[in-house]
């Protein structure tokens, strides 16, 4: 699904990313924890092809082609989504009619058909019941006035409408109260399939106990220094990231 | 032959075409106004230098129907349920009898002659107190223009939809909105010169809304390559209710120009604007709102998107008098541009002579949202799509404001095609 190799990347002149190597192959869940400001966002955005960040070295293969060449619109378009660690508020534009634009470019590239006013509203319907997600938020602007917690919800409804093949959730649990996240993990937890990839960051074990990822890797000052199993956010948890790095030679 | 010589000429030829036929109430003014104009006028504005004695009184192009193939939206398609009345070179040339009606919509000169008591109350009563350059010129070449007198009381539930189109090359048109107490409509009209380059219209609306009225009004003007010229008027008695909104897709060079005077207590108004500066157009709102009765509350939003080498330009005054005390006084002009030659001219003016106040003014130009562009980049939509989706939420939030669901659904739909049209 997605190979990263010794992908290197750099803001306004600064190496952020300096080497990273990571295969996730179908239906797998990763997750990366690392310190604050150690790359994890960068990798994201890096990935999504935010036009600010440069490619210094490296390559990103995904479902069997370059990456980095493509447009960001072509990467989503593709089945590449990235649930933002802090999405912008776009006024004016209601949620239902971004996510139908969205949605059909994305049907369009696959050369399915688009779907017309009512479909959509029956497709969209369906994803609300399944996640639960109150209607009142679909009939507002996109992510305007939305508290965090909402806009982590929306951002989930929006990956369940796109129905990616990996999905990147940066920091999806950040800044929720307990029983949303019980909310998010559990919509998560039904989004993810036998083939359906992904990439979970996160700071807390929390979300990791519902996800269950098969590998954790720990990203540090721009390298994955480590890669274990689910017990490595425990120790992490337990034990912070200090003794990880004093093992590196 | 120098630009006054010209206009004099032009005067001296329009006395036959004009003078002959019209009212002496219209008459009487016009020598006068065209001195005071001459007066008035910086002829180095390059909005009076399109004139030439050869510009036309008549018609130039006559055929309704002759309208080319890349302007057929501006074709005139009937539409249910509101009361449609076509005006054509400034005369109402149909109006829909459909149902019973107990207000008037008459051509001015009709008006005049018909209800001379009433006319003579109202004609010229706002362009002669508060007049500019453009109204005295308007005033020395009035030809003829619409009236919708609503008598005491009357309630219209249906909107009223003008279609106006204007053919000529020198048009000056003065209409009148007089709604008495306790009255309200609602009129849309759609403002199109089909006329040659560098045409000028050169309108006045005057509209006096007494105690209680309820007086909603939108502009869609299209003026092409012609210099279109919009001076509305309006006074408001106590507790009376305007809304004015004026949206100008194309013009060679086009001021809409808005005096409100609330003079009444509790009286209220609200201004809207939106325009679409492009290739060479100049597009500017001037808003003056005079707070003198105690209690008003206006609020004034203009929102604006530039593209190309378009140019922009908002003169917002408002000024609190010192009798208008628990006034409530907003101004907003927000603009957006689409290209990195486009200008905008913004001056947000407030002037307060009383404490009791509540106001606010501002201004913004800026471009789309980098960060809102790559979101929607960042979930498949190419970023021509999303700069056009940006642009329509910028203009959708100024519709909500509009009450007549009429007006915002006619608006919204010529916006669309606007958008639709540009390539971003
Ligand atoms: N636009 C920018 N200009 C300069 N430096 C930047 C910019 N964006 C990010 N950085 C720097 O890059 C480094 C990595 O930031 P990044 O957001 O990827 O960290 P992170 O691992 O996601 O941290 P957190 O856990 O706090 O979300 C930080 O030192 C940050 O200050
Ligand atoms: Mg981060």
């Amino acid at each position: 699904m997605l190979k990263i190799k010794d992908l290197h990347a750099s803001i306004n002149g600064t190496e952020i990313l300096r080497g990273i190597n990571l295969q996730i192959n179908a239906g797998e869940v990763h997750a990366i924890m690392g310190p604050n400001g150690s790359g994890k966002s960068t990798l994201c955005n890096v990935l999504v092809g935010r036009p600010e960040y440069a490619v210094t070295m490296g390559t990103v293969v995904f479902k069997d082609s370059d990456l980095l060449t493509q447009p960001p619109e072509e990467r989503a378009r593709r089945g590449l989504f990235l649930s933002f660690q802090s999405p912008v508020e776009i006024p004016g534009v209601p949620v239902a009619n971004f996510l139908k634009a969205a949605v059909n470019e994305r049907l369009k590239f696959n050369n399915r058909a688009e779907l017309a006013g009512g479909q959509f509203l029956k497709y969209m319907h369906g994803k609300e019941k399944l996640l639960n997600m109150p209607p009142e938020l679909i009939n507002r602007s996109v992510n305007e006035g939305f508290s965090g917690g909402e806009k982590k919800k929306s951002e989930i409804f929006q990956m369940a409408m796109l129905e990616p093949d990996l999905a990147i959730l940066d920091e999806i649990d950040s800044g929720l109260d307990v029983d949303a996240l019980r909310n998010v993990s559990d919509a998560i937890g039904k989004l993810k399939t036998d083939t359906r990839a992904m990439l979970v960051i996160t700071h807390h074990c929390q979300l990791l106990s519902y996800v269950r990822p098969n590998f954790v890797h720990v990203l540090s000052k721009g390298r994955i220094i480590r890669t274990g199993g689910p017990e490595l956010a425990w120790d992490i948890e337990d034990k912070g990231y200090d003794w990880i790095q004093e093992e590196k030679p | 032959m120098s630009l006054e010589e010209k206009y004099r000429e032009l005067f001296a030829r329009g006395k036959k075409v004009l003078h002959g036929s019209a009212p002496a109430l219209m008459n009487s003014l016009r020598q006068s106004a065209l001195e005071r104009f001459f007066e008035s006028a910086d002829f180095n504005d390059e909005k009076y230098r399109q004139i030439s004695p050869l510009t036309a009184l008549y018609p130039a192009n006559d055929d309704l129907e002759n309208i080319p193939p890349w302007r057929k939206t501006l074709r005139f398609r009937p539409i249910e349920g509101v009361r449609t009345v076509v005006v054509k070179n400034g005369q109402i040339v149909s109006d829909d009898c459909s149902f019973v009606r107990n207000y008037k919509i008459t051509g001015l000169r009709q008006f005049i002659e018909q209800h001379r008591d009433i006319a003579k109350d109202y004609f010229a009563n706002l362009t002669n107190k508060y007049e500019t350059p453009l109204t005295a010129l308007n005033t020395a070449f009035c030809n003829d223009g619409f009236v919708i007198y609503l008598p005491k009381t009357v309630q219209t539930f249906r909107p009223v939809y003008i279609y106006n189109i204007t053919t000529v090359g020198f048009a000056n048109y003065h209409n009148m909105i007089i709604a008495e107490k306790d009255t309200s409509v609602n009129i849309c009209i759609r403002n199109i010169v089909n006329a040659p380059n560098n045409a000028i219209f050169n309108g006045v609306t005057e509209i006096f809304a007494d105690s209680k009225s309820n007086v909603a009004l939108t502009q869609l003007n299209d003026g092409y390559y012609a210099n279109l010229y919009n001076s509305f008027l309006c006074r408001q008695a106590a507790s009376s209710k305007t809304a004015l909104c004026s949206v100008t897709f194309s013009g060679r060079q086009v001021i809409n120009s808005f005096n409100m005077r609330l003079e009444g207590k509790y009286s209220e108004t609200r201004l809207l604007g939106a325009s679409f500066p492009s290739q060479g157009q100049q597009i500017s709102h001037l808003s003056t709102v005079e707070h003198s009765g105690a209690g008003a509350t206006s609020d004034q939003l203009f929102r604006n998107i530039l593209s190309d080498n378009g140019i922009g330009v908002f003169n917002g005054r408002i000024h609190v008098g010192p009798r208008a005390a628990e006034t409530v006084a907003t101004q907003r002009n927000d603009n957006l541009l689409l290209s990195d030659d486009a200008k905008m001219f913004t001056k947000p003016d407030l002037v307060i002579d009383n404490d009791d106040v509540k106001c606010s003014h501002g201004a913004t130009v800026g471009q789309p949202d980098s960060d809102a562009l790559f979101y929607c980049r960042a979930r498949g939509i190419a970023e021509h799509d999303a700069r056009r989706l940006l642009a329509k939420a910028f203009i959708t939030e100024l519709l909500k404001k509009l009450n007549c669901k009429f007006a915002s659904e006619h608006t919204a739909e010529l916006i669309e095609r606007w958008l639709d049209s540009y390539h971003y």
